[in-house]
């Protein structure tokens, strides 16, 4: 008979790191979010297709850089975490308002306010490995156009 | 098939929402589903009887320990059931795990996890003192008093957090968190942190939950026939159908005008 498993530290340990993640993102301190993942790690911001993939110590800098650098009050709120095998799903809720030009979006000052899901992926020393972001662009883009 | 809630002390009332026994007088011939929308409230459920087994997003069909802690849900869920039921719980207001036990709740979010894990040997022990009770009212006494000693050792007062969680629900969601935040002078993202802590979700996502949970309870009280939908819709806050209709789904898995017709909550096995 398969009992639900006994919880291991490690459930609660990698939902701290996601925590640590999004507080640091709070904190608009990138290089604290991304030494949360290993050197390797990848990143995908999903709705930008193919161009969206990358390493997160690299091309995630880069992309966190320029949204700080855009939405300088960009903020979160974690809504939920839930795990399931060595992935973490984090529901949180992204805002900030527009200061200057964002991927060819020019500033309107307006503010927008989107849901986004966050995957982690994780190894066996609880570090991020993989990171998988999704929002919905089309909406995102509507509320500063 | 017998339910019945049992209201607490009144020094667990700010904790405790009810106890409930829920037992078999015969042995089920064969297994019956029962389904249940995200509640917002947590629990604690000792089973003295058959085995059963859960069924939601994460778990397909696993089954619980015999005795555990549940958190926030936030979806609904299936409870696979056969044999003969015997089961004691406690339901617990949204935060009262963590002002009383210290549970981060956001690590038991959509979690059972086993009694004895959480609180160590004193949850074995309680666990096996409702085993040798005899009666229902022992039982009953034995977690109350568990409970009564908790409170009376607790010491992290009940907070703005609490408060907070309790009205959300008693509001059925439908409140502003802005104003709510202004009025009682709260930072916002100190208040997100300890609300997650303590509950398991955010404010806003258990405000959404809080409503479908108080809309479902409403529709069970309707026999699940509803005259008017755009009262209802209106009644809980919803912009419009659409909005009701996609929020509805998001947490049951099913459209409304569906889950009217085909739910298997245990009110349909009460009648």
């Amino acid at each position: 008979m398969e009992t639900l498993k006994k919880n291991t530290l490690k459930d609660p340990v990698r939902k701290g790191t996601c925590i640590e993640f999004f507080s640091a993102y709070q904190d608009l301190e990138i290089e604290r979010m991304i030494h949360l993942a290993t050197p390797q790690a990848t990143v995908w911001f999903k709705p930008l297709g193919e161009d969206g993939k990358g390493l997160l110590r690299v091309f995630g800098r880069d992309v966190w850089t320029l949204l700080i650098s855009c939405f300088p009050d960009l903020d979160n709120t974690i809504d939920m975490l839930s795990t399931d095998g060595d992935e973490i799903t984090c529901k949180v809720s992204i805002f900030g308002t527009q200061a200057s030009e964002f991927m060819g979006l020019p500033s309107k000052g307006l503010r927008f306010e989107s849901d986004h899901i966050f995957v982690f992926r994780f190894n066996d020393s609880d570090e991020i490995t993989d990171l998988t972001i999704d929002w919905d662009l089309t909406n995102f883009i509507k509320q500063l156009s | 098939m017998i339910y019945r809630k049992i209201t607490p002390s009144p020094l667990l009332t700010s904790y405790v929402e009810c106890f409930y026994i829920w037992e078999s007088d015969v042995m089920l011939s064969s297994d019956i589903l029962i389904e249940s929308p995200p509640t917002g409230y947590t629990s604690m459920v000792f089973n003295y009887g058959t085995a059963h087994r859960i069924i939601n997003n994460k778990y397909k069909s696993q089954f619980t320990p015999a005795a555990f802690i549940s958190g926030q849900s936030t979806r609904r869920y299936q409870l696979q059931i056969g044999g003969k039921l015997g089961m004691i719980g406690v339901v617990f207001k949204p935060s009262a795990l963590n002002t009383l036990f210290g549970i981060p709740m956001f690590e038991i979010t959509d979690e059972r996890v086993e009694i004895s894990q959480v609180l160590g040997r004193e949850g074995s022990e309680l666990y096996e003192r409702i085993l040798e009770s005899g009666t229902i009212q022992m039982k009953v006494d034995c977690v109350e008093q568990f409970l009564l000693r908790k409170v009376s050792q607790n010491k992290s007062p009940f907070d703005k957090n609490d408060f907070v969680s309790n009205l959300i629900f008693e509001k059925k969601g439908v409140i502003s968190l802005k104003e709510l935040q202004d009025d009682l002078f709260i930072c916002r993202r100190q208040f997100q942190r300890q609300f997650l802590r303590k509950v398991g979700v955010s404010p806003k996502y258990f405000a959404r939950i809080s409503r479908i949970s108080n809309l479902c309870a409403l529709m069970a009280r309707k026999n699940w026939k509803i005259e008017d939908w755009h009262d209802l819709v209106l009644q809980y806050g919803y912009y419009d159908q659409s909005h009701f209709i996609r929020e509805f789904t998001e947490f049951m898995d099913e459209v409304p005008s569906v889950y009217v017709k085909s739910n298997t909550e245990l009110a349909n096995y009460l009648r």
